[in-house]
């Protein structure tokens, strides 16, 4: 055993919250390394400011803190803590930068701490493109040609002597940001431009375009022996020019011949050993020209990352784990392999089956911009499936990414996409392109499969699996019995597309597959090609094959998870499942986790007793629940997927653990609910459903304007508006922006502007209730409760309109006959509470009220389940009663974290659609700490000095007056624009005059440009906001101005300024 | 309606979809029964490389990955250059044959297949084999179809007393079937022959594998290759420089003549052997060996060089094995199987002679253990330990 005995504290590094690029797979590599190091005894220390995560639940690390990931924070943390090491590999791009950031400003060698996972000689090697090209032609590999540029006129010079396109790189960002493919002479000088801002070191690199090259990836591990393995090796389907983070991919490589994939493998482990990564995992990306089977290096990243995350679920390997146990001192032959639990990790994993990830997108909220999808990822999240072929992997994993694609399907069939919009797909990097690919070959025939390779860059490979799609689609429509029945399900096709092609229902070919008997079948992921047995329980399924898993029975519980991230439903959904299942296992019972997303902690091995990779389908479930002779199924704990579900479960016979479905439904369904609300003698904004389009407007009419209209049933507030007047409404209706029909109704509620918005949380057991937490919202009534600024305990509110919540909390969940997590909107004004919304479900803020009151309440929730009285739970009095969580250290600021930096098309201005893709927490014995904290972590920049620009709309400008007054007083110079700095002149306020936009120049975005603003704020009229408004937002998204949206921001910023001020850092251990 | 049939010695059967040459009708099987050893295969790449290798001689390869034929074949790929056939195994047994568009310069594997006389079955499935093999170890089994889509009893019951007639891999000699006829100096390769060798090996081939002929070429070193059959006095004839033991296939224990040969030699000329030569030299060193469950076939096996604590990944063929308790006490162990701690190389403590169980020159698999050769070369140049 060579565990390292001089270091006995460790500091990991968390990758704070979740943006476009790095999101939850640092969690569960994070959450495996901290689980890894104190399974060797190390005192573990931990510092994420992000609240949805697995990693920060008390418990899991020695020590929490969620305090900003900035430098004068972490010195605190040396100093409390006295860490003999810093792991800094787990955290992402995040991490790395803040270690190189400690390192430079010497307090790593003052606080005596050691740098492990990886030196930062080798993170500057590999993040440090010109270094890493040079390794890389050192040890006879090719890289792209490129030049590394510092200014915009160096970078235009190389139009002229390497042509175009050009690709776009700046140096030290994450997920390829800013980068870019310039097509054009117009759009280089933009893209450049962008790139060197973008940059923390004012660098980028221009390369030659490879597009259209073959793409891989190698996940690599090396020890300090020497010791090197191929964890995973990975094959983009999309070709080069696509950001790997958005391209379809399969393990393991499949069009390589043995000579190529050697030559790729000692190459991966050459450059590790140049760079001198010696005790963990690194990936490097190689691409190969289809034409001459030239070879060329494009990067490697020095740490965990995505594709460790979905190396690691395609074969099981932990990489994290393997990482964390590499950097203090093992050697990779010391550790077992888990999953078979005689073989040693210093293996490489043979796989016999295909690993599929299709990456999701929210084209919705982030339009594509004209040349679709580019070097800067998009998506924001992904779905892995296993198959034992290719295609049948291809289509459980278009199926499992939840975007409305059942696999292979023609788009002019099923979506009715017009053909020369498909040509248009099938030339453009776009998401759909694979189905573009399918539909030509279905209309057109197989005869164009090698035009279909050429344009679309596809390996003839993968074009030939859609061949095959086509010739069984064919088969199948000319008859169906057994033996085409099981070739279909073999090749992946789910009862509902084969019914489509059909035309028939999905419950007819459900039928007859039941009289066939054909039910899937489980595979171990073993890491061995089944060499070994497999020890844990990690499930594949598949049709027509050997069933190897045991059944686990009527005692074991399934949970549905909430499949691949988007807007809205993240993270926070999956650390519930993830808490559930620990919670009962604690108590005995056995789990068995469902899922697709493979950046998850749910989806690691070990946290529940049997993990299913598969579509969150309701025939996968219903499978499932059938094969493992269990009826018991959790669906409260993953956002919408699992409900969306719910009823066709019960309807099979399946036992809904905790809230009935009726009380679900009574709680979605507005009649219901509506009636329910004055049974109670609540109170509800005016509200009315719509059925069809005719009636939208004299509906409206009948609730007053202002208006929120949003369709029924959606997450994350998709397709909402906020109308003011009837133009408004009919506007939309022109634009078929909404659509009501009798399947789709759309609901109208009387919007209660500048209103206060509130969010409970509470565990009802049937009798008694236990408030988690109230937590007030810091942006107005309007803008999505998830993109709102939100703070617990309620901030100046009226202690009697909170007791009111709690009341009517109980009094709902009784009626609902709530069994478990519920969540309740709630707004006021004019000192009246409404009801917003009720979900009987987990919510995006249960792990953070569970962290900021120290009390689990999912697993509260479990232990409900499990007949554990709240009483007994000693969390209410008595029976009947109602208890509620208090904020442990005082205050607790969450602040929305946005990816809007990605898309240079999109108005950062909030509305009621929420766009936000993470949060950080800010914890503080006041509300300015906390809140400052908040914004620190969220990469917000509040300034302590400097000019402050206002300009509010109307009816903001009384408003508005105290704050700059504050502003004033605390030595800020202010400018406004004409109409505001009129009404501030008029309260006594003279101050500077700036043009908007239209007014001509220099106006505000010129003043930004230049830098001397240092805070914005800007309130937009409604939701229709003014052109120049957009840009002044946008301008200063993308300077990283500081910019607040609503004057309740802007108080809530005014109290952050002034404790900045006061220059006290001060962190804030959780308690445990 | 043709279907194709793999039925092992204890009835297991699968039904699948012939490829490569045509498997042998039922009526057949009394005439020539198409049957070998069947062992899996964990590589996810170079299944030319594995179906050409001599040491599959008269065993099927089941292949663990899904997908083969992905690339298609070309000549260079084939490790069975100086075999008298041209693809040594029996049976190539896979869940799913690409059938696509490939390279201009390739055919496609059912090409090659049906040109080099080898059978195949597709369509099968390959992992209930692969975990009945590891359960059960590995056994004979026999390739064929008839006309219509399933087996009779009768004909399964035929086919089982056909097996059940079989000799097991252990009684059978397979080494003269791959085996060069006559010495031959300087066999081509892929690679130049060296025109100023450091020096010369005196190569005895079992069946060898291609790529050591190009890896001992590229260090340098020059080769006789000779029959099986050489006696110690015909090998010490060709005043090579040192003796060289190749892989190939079946039970060292089947070859007493070459072990009495290597005997007398090794005392003269510094020895090295791989896979089957290192077994055969196991049993010169007064050692034993043994037969293994189901062996080692695949790229991924982790191998600990006892010398030095490392530890790489190394491509692995063999169902055989040295027994450790067996070794004379002049002999170490150089190398170990990490993961069953099975023996994976020895070194002779006082005489130039060594050997490894695994492939160093891979083929398909990892390059990690190429630097084996240069030890052999020092070895034969007369290092010591």
């Amino acid at each position: 055993m060579s565990a390292r005995t001089d270091i006995k504290r460790i500091l990991v590094v968390g990758s704070g919250p979740i943006v476009i690029g790095q999101a939850c797979e640092f969690d569960y590599s994070g959450t495996q390394a901290v689980k890894a190091l104190k399974e060797e005894g190390y005192e573990v220390t931990l510092a994420n400011p992000n609240p949805a995560t697995v990693m920060t639940t008390p418990g899991i690390a020695d020590h929490i803190y969620m305090d900003p990931l900035r430098p004068e924070y972490i010195e605190q943390i040396f100093q409390r803590e006295q860490p003999d090491a810093i792991l800094s590999t787990m955290g992402g791009q995040t991490a790395l930068n803040l270690t190189l950031e400690l390192e430079r400003l010497g307090l790593l060698r003052q606080y005596g701490v050691e740098v492990i996972g990886a030196s930062i000689e080798s993170i500057g090697l590999a993040e440090d493109r010109g270094s890493f090209k040079k390794i890389v032609e050192g040890l006879g590999l090719e890289s792209a040609k490129s030049t590394i540029i510092h200014t915009l006129e160096e970078g235009l010079a190389l139009e002229a002597s390497m042509g175009l396109p050009l690709i776009i790189r700046p140096s030290y960002t994450l997920g390829g940001m800013a980068g870019a493919i310039a097509f054009t002479h117009e759009e280089l000088p933009l893209f450049l431009e962008h790139a060197l801002e973008t940059s923390p070191t004012h660098e980028a690199l221009i390369e030659e375009s490879l597009i259209g090259w073959k793409e891989f990836e190698m996940e690599v591990m090396r020890d300090k022996l020497d010791n090197a393995i191929i964890v995973c090796s990975i094959e983009n389907i999309d070709p080069m020019g696509v950001h790997t983070g958005d391209s379809i991919t399969i393990a393991p490589i499949q069009t390589l011949d043995e000579g190529q994939y050697q030559k790729m493998r000692d190459a991966s482990i050459a450059i590790l050993r140049a760079v001198g990564v010696e005790c963990g995992g690194s990936n490097v990306q190689f691409a190969i020209d289809p034409k001459s089977g030239k070879m060329v290096v494009i990067e490697m990243n020095p740490r965990v990352s995505r594709s460790s995350a979905l190396a690691s679920k395609a074969t099981g390997f932990p990489i994290a784990r393997c990482s964390a146990k590499l950097a203090v001192g093992y050697t990779l032959d010391e550790i077992i392999n888990e999953i078979t639990g005689e073989s040693v990790s210093c293996f490489e994993p043979a796989l016999d089956y295909c690993a599929v990830k299709v990456p999701r997108f929210e084209l919705e909220k982030f339009p594509l911009p004209s040349s679709a999808l580019g070097t800067q990822m998009r998506s924001v999240g992904e779905a892995l499936a296993l198959g034992r072929t290719a295609l049948e992997a291809l289509n459980k994993a278009l199926r499992s990414s939840e975007q409305k694609l059942e696999g292979l399907t023609d788009l002019t069939e099923e979506y009715r996409y017009g053909i020369s919009e498909v040509e248009v797909l099938l030339r453009s990097a776009h998401p759909l392109r694979i189905l573009a690919a399918y539909t030509q070959l279905c209309r057109q025939g197989e005869s164009v499969a090698s035009e279909i390779s050429d344009i679309t860059g596809f390996d003839p490979w993968f074009v030939h699996l859609l061949v095959e799609q086509s010739r069984l689609d064919k088969r199948l429509q000319q008859g169906l019995d057994r033996d085409i029945l099981l070739e279909a399900k073999m090749a992946g096709m789910s009862d509902k597309r084969i019914a489509t092609l059909l035309k028939t229902e999905e419950s007819c070919i459900e039928r007859l597959r039941y009289a066939y008997e054909l039910h899937p079948v489980t595979h171990y992921v073993d890491t061995c090609a089944g060499e070994f047995q497999a020890i844990t329980p990690y499930l594949y399924t598949t049709y027509g094959e050997t069933d190897e898993a045991p059944l686990l029975g009527e005692e074991a519980v399934v949970i549905l998870a909430s499949g691949p991230n988007r807007i809205g439903q993240g993270l926070e959904f999956d650390t519930c499942c993830t808490l559930a299942s620990l919670a009962y296992r604690k108590l005995g019972k056995k789990t068995i986790m469902v899922n697709s997303n493979p950046e998850t902690v749910s989806t690691d091995f070990n946290i529940s007793d049997r993990l299913y990779i598969e579509a969150l389908g309701s025939e996968e479930a219903k499978e499932i629940l059938l094969r493992e002779r269990t009826n018991n199924i959790v669906v409260q704990l993953g956002g919408q997927t699992p409900l969306n579900i719910a009823s066709k479960l019960k309807t099979s016979g399946a036992k809904l653990v905790g809230t009935s479905l009726e009380g679900l439904e009574k709680a979605g369904d507005r009649g219901q609910f509506s009636s329910l609300v004055s049974a109670l003698g609540l109170r509800q904004p005016k509200n009315r459903t719509a059925y069809s389009q005719k009636e939208l407007v004299s509906l409206a009419e009948e609730v007053g304007y202002p208006v929120l209209i949003r369709p029924s049933y959606v997450l994350g507030g998709r397709g909402m508006f906020i109308v003011y007047d009837r133009k408004a409404i009919e506007d939309l209706i022109e634009k078929k922006a909404i659509c009501s029909s009798k399947e789709a109704p759309i609901l109208l509620d009387q919007f209660l502007e500048d209103a206060f918005e509130y969010d409970l949380d509470a565990v009802c057991d049937g009798q008694s209730t236990y408030i988690g937490g109230i937590l007030q919202h810091i942006e107005a009534a309007g803008i999505h409760s998830g993109d709102s600024a939100a703070v617990f305990p309620p901030y100046k509110s009226n202690p009697t309109i909170l007791t009111q919540m709690k009341e009517w909390a109980h009094k709902l969940a009784l009626a609902l006959e709530v069994q478990g997590l519920m969540n309740i909107q709630f707004a006021v004004k004019d000192d009246l509470l409404y009801l917003i919304e009720v979900n009987p479900r987990a919510s995006r803020t249960v792990p953070f009220i569970s962290k900021a009151s120290g009390v689990n309440l999912v697993e509260v929730a479990v232990r409900v389940w499990e007949n554990e009285d709240l009483v007994h739970q000693r969390l209410v009095g008595k029976k009947g009663g109602i208890g509620e969580g208090k904020c442990l250290l005082g205050w607790a600021v969450k602040e929305a974290v946005f990816s809007f930096d990605r898309f240079s098309n999109v108005d950062p201005a909030l509305g009621p659609e929420m766009r936000s893709t993470g949060e950080s927490i800010g914890l503080g014995k006041s509300f300015g700490e906390a809140f400052a904290k908040s914004q620190i972590s969220a990469g917000n920049n509040l300034p302590t000095s400097g000019k402050v620009v206002v300009s509010v709309n109307k009816k903001d400008r009384k408003t508005i007056l105290p704050v700059v007054k504050k502003l004033k007083a605390l030595g800020f110079q202010i400018a406004a624009t004409k109409g505001t700095a009129r009404s501030l002149f008029d309260e006594g306020i003279l101050c500077e005059v700036v043009q908007k936009v239209h007014e001509g120049q220099p106006n505000l975005t010129d003043y930004l440009k230049e830098k001397s603003i240092a805070l914005v704020i800007n309130t937009p009229m409604g939701y229709l906001a003014h052109a120049s408004d957009d840009e002044i937002r946008s301008v200063a998204m993308r300077l990283k101005v500081p910019y607040t949206t609503t004057t309740s921001a802007a108080i809530a910023a005014v109290d952050a300024i002034e404790f900045l001020q006061k220059k006290r850092v001060m962190v804030r251990e959780l308690p445990q | 309606m043709e279907t194709t049939f793999l039925i092992l010695e204890d009835g297991m059967t699968f039904t699948g979809k012939g490829f490569g040459k045509r498997a042998p009708l039922y009526t057949e099987l009394d005439t020539q029964p198409l049957f070998g050893e069947v062992v899996f295969n964990t590589s996810m790449c170079g299944y030319q490389q594995i179906l050409t290798d001599p040491s599959y001689h008269g065993q099927m390869v089941v292949m663990t990955s899904p997908h083969i034929g992905n690339y298609g074949c070309e000549p260079l790929f084939s490790e069975s250059t100086h075999c008298p056939i041209a693809v040594p195994s029996s049976a190539l047994i896979i869940r799913s044959l690409y059938e696509g568009p490939l390279p201009l310069e390739r055919v496609s594997l059912d090409a090659f297949m049906q040109e080099t006389g080898v059978c195949g079955i597709s369509g099968i499935d390959t992992r209930a084999l692969t975990l009945h093999l590891r359960e059960t170890g590995s056994c004979n089994a026999l390739l064929f179809r008839n006309g219509h889509t399933s087996l009779t009893m009768s004909e399964k019951t035929q086919a089982l007393k056909t097996l059940s007639f079989l000799p097991a891999i252990s009684e059978r000699n397979l080494i003269e079937g791959v085996s060069v006829r006559a010495p031959l100096v300087d066999p081509p390769s892929s690679v130049p022959t060296p025109t100023s060798p450091i020096i010369r090996f005196a190569l005895v081939d079992f069946g060898i594998k291609s790529s050591i002929i190009a890896e001992l070429y590229k260090r340098n070193a020059a080769v006789t290759l000779l029959p099986s059959s050489s006696t110690s006095a015909e090998v010490l004839s060709h005043n090579c420089d040192a003796l060289f033991l190749s892989n190939g296939p079946g039970d060292p224990m089947m070859l007493p003549e070459a072990v009495a040969s290597t005997k007398t030699v090794m005392e003269i000329l510094p020895t090295v052997g791989i896979c089957l030569g290192h077994q055969i030299l196991t049993l010169a060193l007064g050692g034993r060996t043994t037969k293994m469950k189901f062996g080692h076939h695949g790229a991924n096996h982790p191998v600990r060089d006892l010398f030095s604590g490392r530890t790489f990944v190394t491509s692995q063929n063999h169902g055989y094995m040295s027994e450790a308790s067996s070794l004379p006490s002049c002999v170490l162990r150089w190398f170990i199987n990490a993961n069953d701690q099975t023996i994976e190389g020895l070194w002779h403590k006082e005489k130039p002679i060594a050997s490894v169980q695994f492939h160093p020159e891979a083929s398909p698999g990892p390059h990690d253990g190429s630097w084996i050769f240069d030890r052999f070369i020092s070895i034969a140049q007369g290092e010591k330990s």
